[in-house]
């Protein structure tokens, strides 16, 4: 049983224990959710506040393989008595995948309203970014650039108060 | 196939999923780390260029040459809406800068809320009024450190700036009362002013402040020794007041101490150095002030354990800082003792 209070909704359902949410991904996956754990999406109260109990609620824009890992995560973060040290570990072994996954995390945090994984995962990729060069940003995210010389000395000129 | 299909997907991924995820994910960067980004690719370019909130502040601060540096990225159209100008510390930053500023980028200015020209040494009252001529939205003004700065700067901030609430003139040694007389009929909304170190100022002026700009929550008056009980007693009519500073002040007396008590609002309080307080201003001030949470007594030897048992009735919940370093009349001063009464202190030391 969830003893977590989930933070304030009106949908918090006082008669049901643990109210399940099911979650449908966009290549047709269901997941189960417990309410508590959804409630960190914000899109997800909005959604769930609307009464859609019992029908999976779609979510186009997150594939099934991340959303098994969002929902691992929530569910982490709704667990009581979980102290911040054994949290933060988790936390950075959850983000401890390839850049691809990370970017799909942030694609799937952002739309869904959840500030602990965008914080978390943001966070991670802002680490990745500062004290590079562009170059170096290019090398590291393998980015094709096709900038023209002029077009990357102009745009260079207009920027270069920026830097010491 | 195989081949084209791989080039697709670096496409899309350089196209479309880089600039979709740093445009999330850019908003936490360092500036110069931000304006990297924009040299990376020109779909990157594209996309952070024309997201506004990423271009709302202007950072400067330390750098060299910044007054060049500063012309240069106003003279980019993303910065038209920047709410922020930090040029703290920054070096090389004169009046010409900004009156040319003043002539080429004013449209610029339109959205700034906040301008800070500490330390900027070299700005004069010339400079002031060509930079508030353009930000008449300016909230946040602060330009501590500035012996240049004169009631003609001022002058010049209070016309141009209508609605300015922080004012911070710190070090401002040439600023008189004739400022304070602007600045109180101008902003009787002010909630913050910081008048450190403006020894030219008299309690004719201050008196001005506390009579017109009753929504302050934040005063700042360390260092004006010369002020007395006429401006100290008037203290009381600020009914907001949340944080006052009054180092220094050598001629408070409990009489007005005790007026001050009467803003219950403080929640910190520096009394580093008011040599004449006694116990009697200091209880006033734990009937007064129940949730004071940040108080230094340092210097003061006229206190003594009476007033930290008064303090401890009506604070012990809310304190967590308390400087009596030098105060030798209160016997029980260890870190246990202070402890003991005030369970939640963090911090033992304000004044160095």
């Amino acid at each position: 049983m969830s003893s977590s209070p989930p933070p304030s909704s009106a949908a918090a359902s006082p008669s049901c224990p643990k109210k399940m949410i099911a979650l449908r991904s966009s290549d047709g996956e269901t997941f189960e959710i417990e309410e508590a754990a959804a409630l960190q999406s914000k899109t997800l109260e909005n959604m769930i506040d609307e009464d859609c109990a019992g029908t999976p609620i779609p979510l186009p824009n997150v594939t099934g393989k991340i959303l098994a890992k969002v929902v691992e995560f929530c569910s982490k973060h709704a667990e009581p008595g979980v102290d911040d040290e054994s949290l933060r570990a988790w936390d950075a072994e959850f983000v401890n995948v390839e850049q691809a996954t990370v970017f799909d995390y942030i694609l799937a945090a952002n739309f869904l309203e959840i500030p602990t994984l965008l914080n978390l995962t943001c966070n991670v990729v802002a680490d990745m970014i500062r004290g590079k060069t562009p170059d170096e940003i290019r090398k590291f995210f393998n980015i094709k650039s096709i900038f023209s010389p002029e077009e990357e000395e102009e745009v260079r000129r207009e920027n270069h108060w920026a830097f010491e | 196939m195989a081949a084209e299909a791989e080039e697709t997907e670096e496409l899309a991924w350089s196209r479309e999923t880089i600039p979709r995820v740093m445009k999330i994910a850019c908003a936490r960067l360092p500036q110069r780390d931000l304006v990297s980004l924009l040299l990376v690719s020109p779909w990157l370019h594209r996309t952070l260029v024309s997201y506004p909130s990423l271009w709302l502040v202007l950072d400067l601060r330390e750098m060299t040459n910044a007054g060049n540096r500063l012309l240069g990225a106003l003279s980019l159209p993303r910065y038209r809406q920047v709410k922020r100008i930090d040029l703290e510390f920054a070096q090389d930053i004169e009046d010409k800068h900004l009156e040319s500023l003043e002539n080429e980028y004013s449209e610029s200015l339109k959205s700034l809320e906040t301008l800070n020209l500490n330390g900027c040494q070299k700005i004069s009252d010339k400079g002031i009024a060509a930079v508030t001529s353009c930000c008449p939205n300016l909230k946040v003004f602060s330009i501590y450190w500035n012996v240049r700065v004169t009631d003609i700067g001022i002058k010049h901030l209070v016309e141009n700036c209508r609605h300015l609430v922080d004012l911070n003139l710190s070090g401002c040694k040439n600023i008189t009362d004739k400022s304070l007389e602007l600045v109180a009929d101008s902003y009787n909304e002010l909630q913050s002013l910081n008048l450190t170190r403006c020894v030219k100022l008299t309690d004719i002026g201050l008196q001005q402040i506390l009579f017109k700009c009753s929504s302050l929550q934040s005063l700042n008056l360390y260092a004006l020794s010369s002020l007395t009980d006429n401006a100290y007693n008037n203290i009381s009519s600020l009914s907001h007041l949340k944080y006052l500073d009054l180092c220094g002040a050598q001629n408070l007396s409990d009489d007005a101490l005790s007026c001050i008590a009467k803003c219950g609002k403080v929640v910190a309080l520096n009394l580093t150095w008011c040599v004449r307080i006694t116990d009697k201003g200091v209880i006033a001030v734990a009937e007064g002030c129940v949730s004071l949470e940040f108080l230094s007594l340092f210097g003061i030897v006229g206190v003594t354990d009476k007033c930290l048992e008064a303090l401890s009735t009506t604070c012990s919940n809310t304190l967590t800082t308390l400087d009596v370093n030098g105060c030798i009349g209160i016997k029980r001063r260890s870190r246990e003792d202070l402890l003991k009464l005030f369970p939640h202190l963090k911090c033992f030391k304000v004044h160095s």
